[in-house]
């Protein structure tokens, strides 16, 4: 069974672009929130802070927050499952609900830095290309070479 | 905040029941994705990506990946930060996950079926595992036979071509692999070492040992990075090839060396010449072993060797070479506990 | 109010200061300016053109007298304790010889006197000539957003923080009005001695008393904590919600978590996901609990595991750890863990 992102390149082109807050606590819920009045409304720019970083709270807590653009060679997917089948030989379908370029990224009162583990974990995409960069059969060739010519001179 | 159970009066939406309201249905599952353009369709392609299981040799159980009909595959990695929750539009989504493809090698899972498979004689691809769907897929939909070279001998017999398991060759291509990514870990400047606070040193005494360290972690942590994509057996095997010393080794020595550091910042301030000894020599001669530590005249060698002439000026004193001796390897857990 | 769109709003704590607005005022006669209290009217359109999720300062005129004579400068707060709403802190002076006019105000014993009677005093001070020719004073309104989030900082920031902070910039601003201030009386709930070396330390060439109940014993401390409850009044008055939502009358209660008024307004107006809106304390234990049943739970660091989540290998890592039939766990690489970056199984 596999699952199957169910969009073609034309749904792509057309999906509607998102508006997304990654926020940093762990809501245990799902379903409608009173985004634009509650939260929106209150985002703020805190210069003082540094370029482009906002302030918000939620429920109290102090975020400290940006807006970041997706990775460039990514782009942001929202997808939603439309119904689990209870028969699971069937393939599951995910449905694109809408794309994003950019989202605000919010920390709890921390100024986003390199630090965040958030932009860290965005080196993988640099590690994975290393990780597939193609090796030439010479240098393959001089490699083996050059280990058995080290465990000759240790021997 | 209070880590109370789930409770009866939230609105779970359940996806199992048909007719209810689609909108909160739906919220429940959804997901933020993070995929990579060289996936995505272009305006007229009316294909479908797909998420697939294969086996993943460093989990040892299978895991999802990304494939596109014309055979690429990515990775499907989560990141997973403990507490995240997002807002899209105007719902909240309790999954704060991002779930990001990345590329990956496919021979890397390849190896472990023609290790398995292949060790002893040579097959073909699609008389490899013939009764497992995912693995038979992933041999022959998504592999480019040519890659195989790099870790299989490859016998051809007109159409056919068959593949033995070479463990020579895969373990010279998993090493350039590695220091493929222990360039890229030290291009980015990831902190590789094992402590959190080897920064803190004062500056004078950042000797040439500890940037041998350094190399040391870059691969250390690079082989890890292979290594999570290997069998165990194979991971244990370049770790091997590559002469990485073990970390706890490693963490033995820097301990000594700190509190030799420390105790000699209190006795000679000053003789600034006089700097401590590691077994740096060794630990050089290990990098230089591994290939990963260039040797004079290579071209490349701006990226690596930042560390070779003045290894050889320092001399040890007798109290020092006792210590660097206790510290190489030959330690007990025990003893590793007395030195603080 | 009609007017208050052509306001520019204030930038936090900017001090609204400009000497030039009186007279124009005058000009304009009944326009309502939002920009200067100069009576108990005045009061409520200045709090309500300002933004109530952020702290506003207001400083009244300095009268010449206060640059020249020294002065004696009372502080009080008015709002601790409720779950609703801002907290003032007020500050008033006079030069030392002119008790008079603060008893003549009716000053004496602030707790005494009841909200109609508050007010009369409020106004007098801003528009009796015995008064404006004396007395100044200055309030900071601290939101309530600001309370809750100054208390759920990383390193937390108590109340008393908040409060010493609060009062310590009214001086500091006071003095840069050029108020020649000679002694200060300060109201306290806390410990006076911690307050009153706090606040030495600062401003070491004042003669200070921190005491409590210096409100019914020093008629300045009284002045200021008049202004200071005045104005929490007016701001709960004319709250408005950024939320949307419309209360008749604005009748929250008192605030006090006993108040039957206040534990209506805060059962019915759960939100699932935000909790309230802003105009609650939401570091209240009282909020909080109101939240525990009603709302999502949700979960942020715990400020003291605000350690670095890396700290060096454990020595842990170095024993294998085994699956019941004795397989070995593979760790995943410490480049994954760290950055919560792990292979997806499930979706």
């Amino acid at each position: 069974m596999s699952i199957v992102l169910d969009f073609n390149g034309k749904n792509l082109a057309k999906s509607k672009t998102m508006d997304l807050h990654y926020l940093p606590a762990k809501i245990d819920g799902d379903g409608e929130a009173n985004v634009e009045q509650y939260f929106n409304n209150y985002t703020r720019e805190a210069t003082e802070c540094g370029n482009g970083i906002l302030t918000n709270s939620l429920r109290g807590y102090p975020l400290v927050g940006e807006q970041l653009k997706v990775p460039e060679q990514y782009r942001g997917l929202v997808l939603q499952e439309t119904e689990k089948s209870i028969n699971k030989s069937i393939d599951r379908q995910l449905r694109l609900t809408g794309v994003f370029e950019e989202f605000t990224y919010w920390n709890y009162d921390k100024v986003p830095s390199n630090g965040d583990a958030y932009r860290q974990a965005l080196l993988m995409a640099d590690v994975g290309q290393a990780l597939t960069q193609h090796i030439s059969e010479q240098d393959l060739e001089a490699e083996i070479a050059r280990n058995k010519e080290n465990t000759k001179e240790h021997a | 905040m209070s880590k109370k159970a789930t409770r009866a009066s939230k609105p779970k939406p359940d996806p199992e029941a048909e007719g209810s309201s689609k909108k909160s249905t739906a919220s429940a599952l959804k997901k933020v994705l993070f995929v990579s353009k060289e996936l995505l369709q272009k305006d007229a392609d009316d294909r479908r990506l797909r998420l697939e299981r294969f086996y993943h040799p460093g989990q040892g159980k299978d895991a999802l990946f990304v494939t596109h009909p014309d055979g690429q595959m990515m990775e499907l990695l989560e990141y997973a930060e403990p507490r995240r929750s997002w807002l899209l539009n105007s719902e909240v989504c309790s999954n704060g996950r991002i779930y990001m493809t990345s590329p990956v090698d496919p021979t890397l899972l390849a190896l472990h079926h023609l290790r398995k498979h292949c060790a002893q004689r040579a097959m073909s691809l699609d008389n490899i595992a013939v009764e497992e769907n995912s693995t038979s897929r992933l041999l022959n939909e998504f592999i480019f036979p040519e890659t195989l070279k790099c870790v299989a001998d490859v016998k051809s017999s007109g159409d056919q071509r068959f593949y033995k398991y070479n463990q020579e060759r895969t373990l010279a291509w998993l090493a350039l692999k590695t220091r493929h990514v222990a360039n890229i870990l030290k291009e980015k400047q990831v902190h590789c070492g094992h402590s959190a606070q080897s920064q803190n040193f004062v500056r004078s005494e950042k000797l040439v040992a500890e940037n041998a360290c350094k190399e040391m972690d870059y691969t250390r942590m690079a082989c890890d990075i292979v290594g999570r994509y290997l069998d165990a057996d194979l991971h244990d095997l370049l770790i091997h090839y590559l002469h990485i010393p073990s970390e706890i080794q490693a963490i033995v020595e820097e301990k000594t060396a700190a509190q030799k550091r420390k105790s000699k910042a209190g006795k000679d301030e000053g003789s600034d010449s006089k700097k401590i000894k590691l077994n740096d020599s060794d630990a050089a001669a290990k990098l230089k072993s591994s290939g990963l530590l260039d040797s004079d005249g290579d071209p490349n060698a701006s990226i690596t060797s930042p560390t070779q002439g003045p290894l050889k000026e320092r001399s040890l004193t007798a109290k020092e070479k006792a210590l660097a001796k206790g510290a190489k390897g030959t330690k007990s857990i025990a003893s590793f506990f007395k030195v603080k | 109010m009609s007017d208050q769109e052509d306001i520019e709003i204030k930038q936090e704590n900017q001090t609204v200061h400009d000497t030039d607005e009186k007279d124009k005022k005058h000009e304009d006669g009944d326009i309502k300016d939002t920009c200067r209290i100069s009576s108990l009217k005045t009061l409520g359109p200045f709090i309500a053109a300002k933004e109530n999720s952020r702290n506003t300062v207001y400083l009244s005129d300095v009268p010449d007298i206060c640059k020249d004579k020294p002065c004696m400068l009372g502080v009080d707060e008015a709002g601790r304790g409720p779950v609703l709403g801002p907290m003032v802190y007020g500050i008033s002076y006079c030069p030392l010889d002119s008790k008079k006019a603060l008893e003549d105000l009716g000053c004496a014993d602030s707790k005494q006197l009841t909200e109609e009677k508050r007010d009369v005093i409020f106004n007098d001070i801003n528009t009796k000539e015995y008064a404006t020719s004396c007395i100044g004073w200055a309030v900071e309104i601290i939101s309530p957003n600001t309370i809750s989030t100054s208390m759920y900082r990383r390193s937390k920031c108590s109340l008393n923080e908040v409060s010493m902070d609060s009062a310590m910039g009214l001086i500091q601003q006071a003095i840069d009005a050029g108020v020649n201030i000679a002694e200060v009386y300060v109201d306290t709930v806390g410990p006076p001695e911690k307050y009153q070396e706090k606040l030495l330390k600062r401003f070491p060439s004042f003669k200070i008393t921190v005491a409590k109940k210096a409100d019914s014993t020093y008629p300045i401390v009284s002045a200021a904590s008049i202004c200071a409850k005045v104005t929490r009044d007016h701001a709960l008055k004319v709250w408005k919600f950024p939320e949307g939502l419309v209360i008749k009358d604005n009748a929250f209660g008192s605030g006090y978590p006993g108040d039957p008024v206040t534990k209506r307004f805060l059962a019915d107006h759960i939100d699932l996901v935000f909790g309230f809106p802003r105009l609650v304390r939401f570091s209240w234990s009282t909020a909080e609990n109101a939240l525990a049943d009603k709302a999502y739970d949700m979960e942020f660091d715990e400020p003291d595991t605000d350690k670095p989540k890396y700290a060096g290998t454990k020595l842990t890592k170095f024993f294998k750890g085994t699956t019941k039939s004795g397989e070995v766990i593979r760790d995943e690489c410490r480049f994954f863990k760290q950055r919560h970056l792990g292979n997806v199984m499930d979706f």
